[in-house]
């Protein structure tokens, strides 16, 4: 891979669809070229500032919301004119919402993810140092504090990645403690809505599923319930 | 209601009118439902038909500042550093400032992004590259460094 190729594809790189072995061309490049890297790295800093300075302006749909309620319930003869499709439209908006919304689907990805990568240990490549670690966490859009704050709840960053659940790029951290391994899986996200933590089962896996402001965190761990909930309560209280 | 405070985002760094740039888009949704293909991503769907909805119209491409409230930043200088990049933004060309917004903020993928704006993926990673220079070129002005060597050993 030469420069031009990575300056073509950081698109891609930064969205997270560059496909395993050209993301591992990619990375290997800005291993072996410190112009490419430096410019990736401002790159990422332009996102960061982006994303932080669009996320944290106060956007108010009170009164938004309150008028498009008003225009769809205005009865006119348009609209009962297809007022039988209104209803359906409505309930299939609404599970529509909730299927795209709801976290048993991510959930289950990120179960069978651990399975797979942490108690199977199928290969993949990851990441064990931890400013590389941090560095990874800045571009996703994650506080790299709250990524070294996560291991004071007596667990020891092990390692991290970038992953897919459910078609979103999810930041894979694996940290340990008593010999047991626990993966933490964050996305950012800017939603009003806050999700306590739930913890759920899928297949052999104990699974804790949560929403602050500005992520949506999945906590998984095999054999014990016991470190998931240590992890997911340390979670919601820095993230 | 959800995905409006996301659109509303995207709408007021677009547009003068954005609350109504999203009512249009919520109707239209709401009218256009039996369009929608299940299985599909509500969110993208909802935004390609914003994106028509702002094209269609041909609005003002250049916004009013929205001014920042002070209830959700923590600090003074929290504030101006959004508003500094608020600008910068602002001043952008609105293909750049579109691709920025999607695939930056929101967190659309290119592949998404080209079927939300009904162009080709390789434009729309061109106008993500081009978006981030300016928008670099603007926050930190020098700091752009082309790397000219031909391949990395």
């Amino acid at each position: 891979m030469i420069c031009q190729d990575v300056l073509g594809l950081s698109s891609l790189y930064f969205s997270g669809e560059l496909d395993e072995a050209r993301a591992a061309e990619f990375r290997a490049h800005l291993q072996a070229c410190p112009a490419c890297a430096a410019e990736i790295e401002q790159m990422a800093e332009v996102d960061a500032r982006l994303r932080d300075a669009m996320q944290t302006e106060p956007v108010d749909t009170a009164m938004l919301d309150a008028r498009i309620r008003r225009h769809i319930a205005a009865p006119s003869r348009r609209w009962i004119s297809i007022a039988a499709s209104f209803a359906a439209a409505v309930v299939i908006a609404g599970i529509a919402y909730r299927v795209s919304a709801g976290p048993e689907r991510v959930c289950t990805d990120a179960a069978s993810d651990h399975q797979r990568e942490v108690v199977e240990g199928q290969r993949r490549t990851w990441l064990s140092d931890t400013d590389s670690i941090a560095a990874l966490a800045v571009r996703q859009g994650i506080a790299s504090s709250a990524v070294a704050q996560l291991a004071d709840s007596g667990f020891r960053l092990d390692r991290g990645k970038l992953c897919r659940l459910d078609g979103r790029v999810y930041l894979h951290l694996v940290y340990s403690g008593n010999g047991r391994a626990v993966s933490v899986f964050l996305h950012p996200h800017d939603s009003q809505t806050i999700h306590d933590v739930r913890t759920l089962h899928s297949g052999s896996e104990h699974v804790a599923y949560f929403e602050t402001q500005r992520v949506s965190a999945i906590v998984v761990a095999d054999q014990s319930s016991e470190p998931v909930n240590r992890m997911a309560q340390a979670a919601a209280r820095v993230l | 209601m959800p995905h409006t405070r996301s659109l509303l985002r995207v709408a007021r760094r677009l547009t003068s009118d954005p609350e109504d740039l999203v009512q249009e888009t919520m109707l239209a949704a709401w009218r256009g439902f039996h369009q929608f293909r299940g299985g599909t991503n509500v969110r993208a769907w909802l935004f390609r038909i914003m994106m028509n909805a702002f094209h269609a119209r041909g609005r003002k491409a250049r916004p009013a500042l929205v001014p920042l409230g002070e209830h959700d930043v923590p600090t003074a200088s929290h504030v101006a550093a959004s508003a500094e990049v608020a600008e910068a933004l602002d001043e952008l060309a609105v293909e750049h400032r579109t691709v920025l917004l999607l695939g930056v903020v929101e967190g659309f993928t290119c592949q998404e992004m080209s079927e939300i704006l009904g162009v080709p993926m390789g434009t729309v990673m061109s106008r993500l590259s081009r978006g981030r220079d300016a928008l670099r070129e603007r926050l930190a002005p020098g700091l752009t460094t082309r790397c000219t060597a031909k391949e990395a050993s």
